[in-house]
């Protein structure tokens, strides 16, 4: 395995390359899918493999930049992104990642922020997990089984998209930008929600635009955090090569996904990861236990048990699409 | 995976409040607003000549070890996401078939 092990200059650890392969792998697909740029996952998961926190949050956000990139292209091609609103809560943005960063920084002074930012992302992953599944059980109750929002509705492409007020967008995007540039993620988990529920816009609409944001909202803090000597960029490009395939995976996989059944998957793939964190916070307190491997192993199966069902809904889709060519989307 | 050594602690006796602090936190934890000297002081001897010039560009210019990340990523993204597509779309993976294979011809 030694052949497989790069040394990270910054994070100061030694890693396989090819758990950075399949992690961004995972995250490229979950990102094209779910519209997010993967944060949710990866900087926690960074931070369980060994990088400091301040690190972790900084290669995060520089990778989260590249792969909302790559999903970027894809989605907009497809017609997702709303232009307007994705600039006005990315501009916002920039001012809340700013924010975020010098909270993180501040409490690195006290050798804080490792314990901070792992409970903050538990109580806001167990608040979404909660509020993923409770949508998910009221869909199912309803007997929902839509595709889309779009889909159901032919007509509704012909339908001008709902143009959201200014301050809304602006209050969303420094909210977002504020976590995440303090947590490290793109703020696509938390963009989608407030896209769907507050602004009112389609699942795809609110996925394709939360990418655009994540793009703004990643570049900014991966340079932002670059700049004080907390990112590292070799632990990228490994991450890079895997996402730019996953993600062309992920979003095509979206266009055959039902609304409810993405929520669900949203949930467990959250419920995961504040699992992942609390294990490795546990491991903080408690060294003795060893309770980081039992982390690293839960993010290791948490990013292939989503892949394989988002590779599964692919494949059931074309093949659905193939039988029935008018239902292909 | 190696902990982050504080920059000076190899090769040096450490003061008891360090060994004490040392014994009750992971090392890592120790590291301070100069982490990025601290990687480079403690880069292993087998480190690659990348892994010396990024440490190096990140504590002596850390603006421009900013800037070089983000050109570097922006282009590597790009440059892996439109081979990845072609690559899909040449193995047919992305392709859906509009109707019945060799069902229109002529």
């Amino acid at each position: 395995m030694e052949a497989f092990t790069i040394f990270l200059p910054i994070a100061g650890v030694e890693f396989n390359w090819l758990i950075l392969l399949l992690i961004g792998f995972s995250v490229g697909l979950m990102g094209g899918f779910f519209g997010i740029g993967g944060g949710p996952i990866l900087t926690p998961a960074l931070n369980i493999f060994g990088f400091p926190m301040a690190v972790a949050i900084g290669t995060g956000m520089l990778n989260v930049y590249g792969q909302s990139l790559v999903g970027f292209r894809k989605h907009a091609k497809l017609g997702n992104v709303q232009f307007r609103l994705g600039v006005i809560v990315g501009a916002a943005m920039l001012v809340g990642v700013e924010l975020g960063k010098r909270m993180v920084m501040g409490l690195e002074r006290y050798h804080l922020e490792g314990s901070t930012v792992r409970i903050v992302y538990l109580v806001l992953l167990s608040g979404l997990t909660a509020r993923f599944l409770h949508d998910y059980r009221a869909a199912r109750r309803r007997g929902d089984h839509r595709r889309d929002d779009a889909e159901i509705d032919p007509a509704g492409a012909e339908q001008a998209p709902p143009k959201p007020g200014i301050a809304p967008a602006l209050a969303i995007g420094l909210g977002v930008g504020t976590l995440s540039g303090f947590l490290g993620v793109g703020g696509g988990f938390l963009l989608v929600p407030a896209f769907l529920y507050l602004l009112k816009l389609s699942t795809r609409a609110a996925v394709g635009t939360s990418v655009l944001c994540c793009v703004v909202s990643g570049a900014y803090g991966g340079i932002a955090y670059a700049a004080q000597g907390r990112m590292d960029l070799i632990a990228v490009l490994p991450m890079l090569v895997g996402a730019s395939f996953g993600a062309q995976i992920g979003a095509t996989a979206v266009q055959y996904a039902r609304s409810h059944g993405l929520r669900l998957l949203y949930g467990i793939m959250l419920m995961m990861a504040a699992g992942g964190l609390a294990l490795k916070q546990l491991d903080e307190m408690m060294p003795a236990m060893n309770f980081a491997l039992a982390a690293q192993g839960m993010v290791l199966a948490t990013a292939l048990f989503i892949s394989l069902v988002i590779l599964a809904q692919l494949v059931r889709g074309v093949r659905a699409a193939q039988r029935n060519p008018s239902d292909s989307p | 995976m190696t902990d982050r050594i504080p920059a000076g602690a190899a090769g040096r006796k450490p003061s008891p409040w360090a060994t004490a602090l040392l014994a009750v936190c992971p090392a890592r934890v120790l590291a301070d607003a100069g982490a990025a000297r601290a990687a480079n002081a403690a880069l292993p001897a087998n480190a690659g000549g990348v892994s010396r010039f990024l440490a190096d560009l990140s504590s002596n210019h850390p603006l421009a070890y900013a800037l070089l990340s983000f050109l570097v990523v922006t282009v590597a993204a790009l440059a892996l996401s439109i081979l990845a597509e072609r690559l899909m779309k040449r193995r047919g993976a992305l392709k859906l078939r509009r109707g019945p294979p060799g069902g229109r011809r002529g």
